[in-house]
């Protein structure tokens, strides 16, 4: 990856955390990856709240960094991958910024995604590998 | 503007160990196993590439 995203902290097999840190201040992310299927993970972006001790993937932190957030998503999702190379990741917005968030990941690194990896875009009667500039509502991943 | 994080690894187990009671997490991964076998035939072929790959 050209761009810098964020240091993962102490990054386990499928929980990858990191700190985001913009005009909010620090706010503790982390990408989880839970098993659905065979070899078929779940990822989800969650915030934590070390107060309420709870994850949310519904809070929108609009902490201004949201480019450098993209990068880091991307660069995990490339680390759980070149590890698992069996694997399948699926990931889905719950909302609509979730969605265009997503769709904006997928997009804007199709091109380094695919040199590497299989990315394939669902709507709801449509499955496909994902085409530039197309929004799907949830998406595969898998090394190629 | 929020005060600065500490991180420690207490919060770190504490934070793992709080992902899959939190934020209503397991009605959505029932959502993505319910949308896993409506795309059965996607994955069997996606599978296949992975095997013709490895």
């Amino acid at each position: 990856m050209k761009k810098e995203g964020y240091t993962l902290i102490q990054p386990n097999a499928n929980l990858f955390t990191f700190v985001s840190v913009g005009k909010k201040g620090e706010i503790l992310k982390g990408v989880f990856f839970e098993e659905i299927g065979d070899d078929v993970y779940n990822l989800a972006l969650v915030d934590y709240d070390p107060i309420s001790k709870q994850w949310s993937d519904e809070v929108v932190s609009d902490n201004g960094d949201i480019l450098k957030i993209m990068v880091t998503v991307v660069d995990i999702i490339f680390h759980f991958l070149n590890k698992n190379h069996t694997k399948i990741v699926y990931f889905k917005g719950n909302s609509v910024i979730r969605q265009k968030l997503y769709n904006r990941i997928i997009q804007n690194y199709l091109v380094e995604l695919s040199d590497e990896f299989v990315v394939w875009g669902n709507n709801e009667n449509e499955r496909e590998i994902v085409l530039q500039g197309k929004k799907y509502q949830s998406f595969y991943i898998y090394k190629k | 503007m929020r005060n600065k994080l500490v991180i420690t690894p207490e919060l770190l187990k504490e934070m793992e160990a709080n992902v899959r009671n939190s934020f209503s997490y397991q009605s959505k991964i029932e959502e993505a196993k319910a949308e896993l076998l409506k795309n059965k035939e996607a994955i069997l072929a996606m599978r296949q590439h992975i095997k013709g790959n490895s």
